[in-house]
């Protein structure tokens, strides 16, 4: 039997502490201790649950209820009513939006019906600052039986077996990249951890290193000792306070238990392990620029061969794996390759993080098996589109992928099938887009990043995402030709086929990607002058609808440039030319008077 | 507080378990690795064969 009676889990990820989720557990613990009650209930943080549109969240055990929307007033109300009379609160339990059923429990919700949580399996589960809830539920027996049972190629062999691929986005083979690594005879090698999460809305690593650190600490320790490496790196950018809080937490908590340090499990094995902050810049998630970085250089690539596995940090052997990977190894280890990959496709065996986001209704962290749908993935999982849009694309692999339309929802996700529909993994960035949403003023923003975010080193990259953003620039303002066009493809295909690193040689997927599923609306861009989307505010002109307008000049007091006439109880009426397409006029209408295109 | 051997880290593991299994209970979203808590431990034998030699570390 647990020691206490019921245990309150507030979800401690980031989305949920801007909100207020640690004052939460302050004001548990609070009224724990005036009302005499710790004897009976325990507050802690976990990581995130996943489920970031409806935090923060909050769940009990044993009762196995979950609330969503807390805010710190509600706090009291869960004490009295649950905790203490044994009622649930109903107004925070989950609605769901289709069939209006009120769901108390997780597992109940179609967010997490289809999910299987091996890399998250412990976010929203445990403390993540509290290494004994880890050991709790098996952390560190992986890294103990590797150690006290497997010599180091026996180790490789179970990665390699598994069929792991690094999930940062390259997808290359987790065990043939250590086994890479060990062959080279060197008197250092080094374990790096790839957590420079880059691709604007992806926030997989970040939850996995916040709620479940030390399933990474282990998991750099398994490969060091396969490897033959003593020295691990977490390359982290600074933007992640709370992750690297948790890291720094969980390797002092490491060190203390004798996970980290000399002689790990009396095993002769010693390993070390120290955080580098990374200062932000997207290139340096690539492993080259990433070590260069970590050296103290300028984070820019270097050409491949040679790979870092054969001349690395310092010119070192080096095996640099993603977060989520590296997530995945305990549990590998613990229940044997045949577990692990006979979930999946062939080719991608296991799971994969996702962040859902976008123009969907459930937003947050999902992890499925390999060979899930879109269509499940955006429709069972994430509820459907909102206030009833219509499903235009998905932009996957962040800004170095593409889009996926409709017509490929029912395509089964993995690292091949992605590719063949023009787009890619990545890291696992997942935007859901609508009909509201225009694909050329897409591609303009992940260009926009792109070439904001190029470190310079190439001319192809430096320049030519530069050219093609002006271009990209020049047809969402109405100035387009077709011309423009075929510059944007060529200079795409040669940017693609010239640049040095990863980040070049993918910066125009979203453009050509676009241009093939939606030409017609770069088309009507160009040529019609129009954005069908309505959402390039150069080329919206607003229209006074004059059988609705009553008058009543609540337009006219609105619109910043003043390009709107006509007296009280006149018919108004828009200047074309001198209107900058703010949309003012159309939110302060209160009688559908005026006509947005 | 250091764990030199699997034996300890096993009796930890068996004393800090009783703290948080209320957590626990059987579905298909949770990990396996917690459900397993639930079945026979994976023995030994489960692993792949122990090879003769360790292996020098570089």
């Amino acid at each position: 039997m647990s020691d206490r009676i019921k245990h309150v889990l507030v979800c401690g990820g980031t989305g949920c502490v801007s909100a207020e989720s640690l004052e939460m557990v302050t004001s548990f613990q609070k009224i724990f201790d005036q009302k005499e009650l710790t004897n009976q209930f325990r507050v802690l943080q976990t990581g995130c649950f996943g489920f970031c549109g409806q935090g923060p969240i909050i769940k009990i055990f044993p009762d196995d209820v979950f609330y969503v929307k807390v805010t710190p007033d509600d706090i009291p109300l869960i004490v009295e009513e649950h905790l203490l009379q044994g009622r649930f609160v109903d107004h925070l339990l989950y609605r769901d939006p289709e069939s209006e059923a009120i769901l108390p429990k997780q597992h109940d919700m179609g967010f997490y019906k289809k999910q299987e949580r091996i890399a998250l399996r412990n976010c929203g589960l445990i403390d993540p600052e509290n290494i004994l809830e880890y050991i709790a539920f098996n952390g560190y027996e992986a890294l103990g039986r590797v150690l006290t049972n497997l010599i180091p190629e026996d180790v490789i062999e179970i990665v390699k077996a598994s069929g792991l691929r690094g999930r940062g986005g390259g997808g290359f083979p987790t065990g043939l990249k250590w086994e890479l690594t060990r062959k080279p005879v060197a008197d250092q090698k080094y374990v790096f951890c790839n957590a420079d999460e880059g691709d604007p809305g992806a926030f997989m690593d970040r939850s996995i290193l916040e709620g479940d650190p030390h399933s990474v600490l282990e998991a750099m320790v398994i490969a060091g000792y396969a490897i033959g490496a003593t020295q691990g790196v977490i390359y982290i950018r600074a933007e992640y306070p709370l992750a690297i809080k948790r890291l720094q937490i969980a390797i002092g908590q490491a060190y203390e238990y004798g996970f980290l340090g000399k002689n790990i499990f009396d095993s002769g094995f010693s390993f070390d392990v120290h955080i580098k902050l990374g200062a932000g810049a997207f290139v340096c998630g690539e492993e080259t620029a990433l070590i260069h970085s970590v050296e103290g250089y300028r984070g820019e690539p270097t050409k491949k061969p040679p790979y870092p596995s054969i001349e690395g940090y310092y010119k070192k052997p080096t095996s640099v794996n993603n977060v989520e990977t590296f997530a995945n190894i305990p549990p590998i280890i613990l229940k044997g390759p045949d577990w692990y990959n006979s979930k999946g496709t062939e080719c991608s065996n296991g799971t994969k993080v996702f962040s859902l986001a976008g123009k969907v209704n459930n937003i947050g962290l999902i992890e499925v098996p390999m060979g899930t749908t879109l269509r499940e993935i955006i429709y069972e999982i994430g509820g459907g589109i909102p206030d009833g849009a219509e499903f235009k694309a998905v932009q996957t692999g962040g800004p170095s992928g593409g889009v996926i339309t409709a017509a490929d929802l029912d395509t089964p996700i993995d690292y091949e099938s992605l590719i063949n529909i023009g787009s890619m993994m990545g890291s696992g960035g997942m935007i859901v887009l609508d009909n509201n949403d225009c694909m050329v003023n897409i591609a303009k923003f992940y260009l926009e990043f792109t070439q904001d975010e190029s470190c310079g080193k190439c001319t192809p990259c430096r320049l030519g995402t530069k050219r093609m953003y002006e271009i990209l620039e020049k047809i969402t303002e109405g100035h387009g030709t077709m011309d423009d066009l075929e510059k944007l493809e060529s200079l795409g295909r040669m940017i693609k086929d010239s640049s040095l690193c990863g980040l070049g040689q993918t910066a125009p997927n979203p453009v050509l990607s676009t241009m093939k599923y939606f030409y017609d609306e770069y088309l009507a861009h160009i040529n019609d002058k129009k954005c069908p989307a309505g959402a390039c505010q150069a080329l919206l002109k607003y229209q006074v609808i004059a059988e609705n307008c009553i008058g009543c000049t609540a337009c006219k007091r609105v619109c910043p440039v003043n390009c709107i006439s006509g007296g009280p109880k006149e018919v108004h009426v828009i200047d074309e030319e001198a209107c900058i397409g703010c949309g003012a006029c159309y939110d302060a209408c209160r009688f559908n008077a005026i006509f947005k295109p | 507080m250091k764990i030199t051997s699997l034996s300890e880290l096993s009796m930890l593991k068996e004393q800090e378990f009783k703290k948080v299994q209320l957590r626990l209970y059987e579905d298909d979203y949770l990990p396996d690795t917690t459900r397993q808590q639930k079945e026979p431990a994976a023995s030994e034998a489960d692993l792949p064969e122990k090879s003769d030699a360790r292996g020098g570390l570089s």
